[in-house]
């Protein structure tokens, strides 16, 4: 399979099983990306997801569009995109179309049982970002800042994000 | 309402999802039932658990059940279109700046920054979790063993998620 091909690949099963919403995909993108395919190193890949916190639109199609067009250009951004919602896009629409013979009490349930599930994959991509983004006693001070305001105001996330990045900037360029 | 219109409500959506998740939910609310009044509340809602019972982003299954609502294929595809433009824009135009100028200090400097706080929001992240799941030594027993096998063996998540997914796929249908 060409690179291309797997780009798809891959970017179809993660829009495949993408259960859980908002973090709890951050460790199959991982996994695909940063240990099978080696197509972004460990800070590279946390850079891409903060890229992707502080830019419209969902994780799993953010690092699509980014990947697609660090390996394969602009022709490759378009098909990872495309590929990273290929799957939501076919469910949603012939569940739409079938919409009254879904039981979605059933589904509701099977979702529920999934919970512990998708703590655990936000809990071992936590862990590995914690190790690969904390490489010195300044960005231990960097990550208790940034852990202190979300938990000790209400500011929007973006503002949080912005004041920690401009304090990392001042002390990159000071030390 | 014609199929442009369509096209950039989901356009104006996009660009206001950052951040992402459940946060833009109200968003929705105010745009397609209050200002446009294209669904009853009750249809939004309907929509809304549909659009949660699948893999994907949520505002993008949204924005596909709004649009084939509305307007059938052609609808969905054009709110999917649109809600996914903006990002896709934005992402391209970073994605080609960065790897131009990866070995700027400021770019540097910049990302130096930024990781420590995406490590901090992620951890905060795993306290609100932690916080909202009522939880029971069972769930408790199985986080814990998840989390071991998934850091410590770094086995592929697909396969612990389809092996949930078929687990909970029969419980449910067989089991109670």
């Amino acid at each position: 399979m060409g690179i291309l091909g797997t780009l798809i690949k891959v970017f179809f099963l993660i829009g495949l099983l993408g259960f859980g919403g908002g973090y709890a995909i951050i460790a199959l993108i991982r996994h695909f990306v940063v240990i099978e395919e080696k197509w972004l190193t460990n800070i590279q890949f946390i850079d891409v997801l903060a890229i992707s916190q502080i830019t419209p639109g969902p994780i799993a199609i953010n690092s699509a569009t980014f990947i697609g067009y660090k390996i394969g250009g602009i022709l490759g951004s378009i098909l990872a995109t495309i590929s990273s919602i290929l799957a939501p896009f076919i469910l949603v629409y012939y569940s739409s179309y079938f919409f009254h013979k879904i039981n979605s009490g059933n589904f509701s349930k099977i979702l529920s049982y999934l919970r512990p599930m998708t703590f655990a994959l936000v809990i071992s991509a936590t862990y590995n970002i914690l190790l690969d983004s904390i490489i010195d006693w300044k960005g231990v001070i960097l990550f208790l800042l940034s852990l202190f305001l979300c938990c000790k105001t209400n500011w929007n996330f973006l503002l949080r994000i912005f004041i920690v990045a401009l304090l990392g900037e001042i002390i990159y360029f000071l030390t | 309402m014609n199929c442009w219109e369509l096209f950039f409500v989901f356009i104006k959506i996009g660009w206001l999802t950052l951040g992402g998740g459940y946060v833009m939910i109200p968003l929705f609310l105010e745009e397609i039932v209050k200002k446009r009044k294209w669904l009853k509340e009750e249809e939004f809602l309907e929509i809304l658990t549909l659009a949660q019972l699948f893999p994907g982003p949520i505002a993008f299954n949204f924005a596909v059940a709004v649009g084939y609502r509305l307007k059938k294929t052609k609808g969905a595809l054009i709110s999917a279109l649109g809600v996914v433009l903006p990002s896709f824009i934005s992402i391209l135009v970073i994605a080609i700046f960065l790897i131009r100028w990866q070995k700027n200090r400021i770019v540097q400097g910049f990302f130096y920054g930024i990781r420590p706080a995406i490590a901090g929001l992620m951890v905060y992240s795993v306290y609100e979790l932690f916080k909202k799941l009522n939880l029971t030594l069972s769930k408790i027993s199985i986080i814990f063993l998840l989390s071991f096998i998934l850091i410590f063996f770094k086995i592929n998540p697909m396969y612990i998620i389809l092996v949930s997914l078929g687990i909970s796929i029969l419980w449910v249908y067989w089991g109670h």
